[in-house]
């Protein structure tokens, strides 16, 4: 009898650790772990802490920002024009701050314009039926545009002036840890568990699967996709401060292949670009996982121009594996029809 | 199909008729469509150079089968072919298949609609669960014999018993006044009375759907008053509908209903997921709770599944009926509308609706029903309501419904 149960409670964590295989990231994780340990080899000085620390710190900006992309995904569509709202919402920040502005207020400003530009590609995508692609690319040109203008191309040094406590967000540190990796991981799990568990979020799911059907479901499609960019924008200006804080200084080019990056992160970690399928923490493991490749591409001394070479790969690999995969499943799916 | 494409290049798809530098030969390609669209008789057969996305359903699926003949096919196999088609689409194609037949094609026709087997076909096999029950000569056998070879048991009772409307006292739960939209339907009026299930019968396109999309407030309206429970509402969008309790069931399962990528506990839990949230928490999905919901829908409705974490397309047709049935009656729905609720489904499961929707109706929900077939409207509906051109032809109660009075009434033929 006691053995009986014993051999049943085996059995469901074996049932459990399948489940869990079935996850797409538990196999990203396993490659993750496996890339690290395969650099600790070759490397000793991957795992210390300089290292380690500065990985995270370079990968905090890009971790932020990928929340926003993830959800647009989700939604079947996409927001280039992250990378040139964090400029933006940088820029606007650091141009404020020179002109004598309080440097918090400035933020806040910047954020706002940021998410001014969300709100605009929200409602053309949402309320007016615009494809997400052209309409991102075009605010994307608008925003890059309006940093252009207002630095007339060269970059705002603010290292000087900025107040220690501004100073402190970009390079402090909080018992070794810096304070920018703190916030970032902060909104990642944030950004997370409300996509896992909010369920005003999941209607960000229903959307992404059959617009449609949400509609007809009750769900307000148009205030979701709002909703959507306004947050990717959010994030993106929230970062834009961050590289203001980490730099010292305002740079209109800032982000220039940022978007190009996100997708890349999100579809490896299991976006599906027909929508209503990822989680941002697959994301968040594709950004990691390409912050991993340049860190080792860096300590292995082989030269950072393999790095875009080798991201491409993964990108096609991964997104070959998923389609594989996706294809058996629909034939195992065939055969449970039969029930 | 490609729908940017002319009806002749749609037919010789992939076998263009070339000149000698390999560029395509319009003018043969014209003329042996032509030769082959000649099989078809006039006012419905394109013209070759017609684009496909110009074309009416009817017509592109004879671009479909001149494109067979083309082939010199023997045999042509029809999978539903009349599933969206109009009553008069449907003549045309029946005629199509005749052609086909004097023209020594032979054609497999699989259809759900059992009229349509026994007008055209002159044998008939039976499949059930992926095994061929039987195969009779359509002139020996009738439909009843073939309903119950496709359930596999005797169908007593296959529509429940009717609720007796004469009754008095019934209250009104939903009245519709005037209700107008331009160039779709025109100052229907009526009224439904609790308990009772009331059919919307009509040809395609007569704007039963269109009354009742307007109605939740999913197309918009042009006037018209609608009261629920004796109070005037102003439905101007869907959600409103649904605070109302006022739901309706597409006609379009895969496209409009479900979300085939997500599992069945989502596909369930969508429009209530309030119900499954903690307020308070910025509506933080209580998964205990989801998963307890959705395994009593599962339950309550005898869906046939291995888990609710399943994908919703590893289902069949009629247990995702069934899940979208569930998903409305989990929101408490006051007046449900359910459009072609048996389009594509097994017979088997077709009669556990049916008794389903009684059992609403009997609850007190009130229950409105389209569809287009006759047998399964007469069988179920206590007052029938037949549309003819967007407006309201007549409104049958129980000993008057026949298929012919609804045929009548549907075509516009006005009795005396």
């Amino acid at each position: 009898m006691a053995e009986n149960k014993g051999r049943s409670s085996l059995g469901q964590i074996g049932k459990g650790f399948r489940s869990f295989l079935k996850f797409r990231e538990a196999m990203l994780i396993f490659i993750v772990i496996g890339f690290m340990l395969i650099i600790s080899i070759m490397s000793p000085n991957f795992l210390t802490a300089d290292n380690i620390r500065s990985l995270l710190v370079g990968l905090a900006l890009d971790g932020i920002t990928v929340i926003g992309m993830a959800y647009a995904i989700i939604t079947a569509g996409l927001d280039l024009s992250i990378g040139s709202v964090l400029a933006l919402s940088g820029v606007v920040t650091g141009k404020l701050f020179v002109m004598g502005v309080n440097i918090w207020l400035a933020a806040l400003i910047g954020i706002f314009v940021a998410v001014l530009c969300g709100a605009l590609s929200g409602f053309l995508i949402g309320k007016v039926g615009l494809n997400s692609f052209i309409t991102t690319l075009g605010v994307s040109g608008i925003a890059r545009g309006i940093c252009f203008v207002i630095t007339e191309g060269t970059p705002i040094p603010l290292i000087n002036k900025l107040p220690e406590s501004f100073k402190f967000i970009g390079g402090g540190k909080l018992k070794g840890i810096p304070v920018i990796v703190i916030i970032a991981f902060a909104i990642l799990i944030i950004g997370d568990l409300l996509l896992r568990r909010s369920a005003s979020m999941r209607k960000i799911y229903y959307t992404g699967s059959n617009e449609k059907a949400a509609m007809l479901s009750g769900i307000n499609v148009v205030k979701v996709k709002i909703g959507v960019y306004v947050i990717s924008a959010l994030l993106a200006g929230i970062a834009g401060v961050l590289a203001d804080a980490r730099f010292g200084v305002a740079t209109p080019i800032i982000g220039g292949e940022t978007a190009m990056v996100l997708i890349s992160a999100a579809v490896i970690g299991g976006c599906s670009f027909s929508g209503g399928e990822g989680s941002v923490f697959g994301a968040i493991i594709g950004i990691f996982l390409l912050s991993l490749v340049t860190n080792a591409l860096i300590l292995l001394n082989i030269s950072i121009y393999w790095q875009q070479l080798v991201t491409g790969l993964i990108l096609v690999l991964a997104i070959t594996l998923d389609h594989l995969r996706n294809k058996r499943l629909e034939q195992s799916m065939l055969r449970l029809r039969k029930i | 199909m490609c729908e940017h494409m002319s009806v002749a290049e749609n037919i010789f798809m992939g076998r263009m008729p070339t000149n000698k530098f390999g560029m395509v030969n319009k003018n043969l390609l014209i003329k042996k469509s032509d030769e082959i669209l000649k099989l078809f008789k006039e006012p419905s057969r394109p013209k070759p150079n017609k684009i496909i996305g110009e074309l009416s359903i009817s017509q592109k699926q004879i671009v479909e089968i001149a494109r067979a003949i083309s082939l010199n096919c023997k045999i042509i196999i029809l999978d539903e072919p009349t599933s969206s088609l109009t009553e008069s689409e449907t003549e045309i194609l029946f005629e199509i298949i005749e052609n086909l037949k004097n023209n020594n094609i032979s054609v497999i026709y699989i259809s759900h609609r059992l009229s349509e087997i026994f007008k055209l076909c002159e044998k008939i096999t039976i499949m059930k669960d992926g095994e061929v029950i039987d195969t009779l000569e359509a002139e020996d056998t009738n439909e009843k014999e073939v309903v119950n070879k496709m359930v596999g048991r005797d169908i007593k009772n296959f529509f429940p018993e009717k609720a007796n409307i004469e009754d008095n006292g019934r209250n009104v739960i939903l009245r519709v006044e005037n209700l107008s939209r331009d160039g779709y339907f025109k100052d229907v009026n009526f009224a439904l009375y609790d308990g009772e299930i009331l059919g919307f019968s009509g040809l395609t396109g007569s704007g039963r759907s269109e009354v009742a999309r307007a109605i939740c407030g999913i197309d918009r309206k042009n006037s018209g008053n609608i009261f629920i429970n004796n109070n005037k509402v102003a439905i101007n969008s869907y959600s409103k509908s649904m605070k109302y309790g006022l739901v309706y069931l597409t006609e379009n399962r895969k496209e409009d209903g479900l979300f085939l990528g997500l599992d069945i506990k989502r596909n369930l839990t969508v429009s209530g997921l309030e119900k499954i949230s903690n307020k308070r928490l910025l509506l933080w999905v209580n998964s205990r709770k989801e998963i307890a919901s959705s395994k009593k829908m599962v339950k309550d409705l005898d869906i046939r599944l291995s888990s609710i974490n399943q994908k919703i397309n590893s289902l069949s047709g009629g247990n995702q009926q069934k899940v979208i049935v569930a998903r409305w009656l989990f929101v408490d729905p006051k007046i449900i509308i359910l459009d072609e609720p048996t389009k594509g489904i097994d017979v088997k499961t077709k009669a556990e609706i049916y008794s389903l929707i009684r059992q609403l109706a009997d609850n007190g929900i009130g229950t409105i029903i389209i569809s287009s077939e006759l047998p399964e409207i007469i069988g179920l509906c206590d007052r029938i309501i037949v549309m003819h051109e967007g407006e309201i032809a007549g409104i049958l109660k129980d000993k008057e419904q026949s298929e012919a009075k609804i045929v009548a009434l549907a075509s516009g033929i006005k009795e005396k």
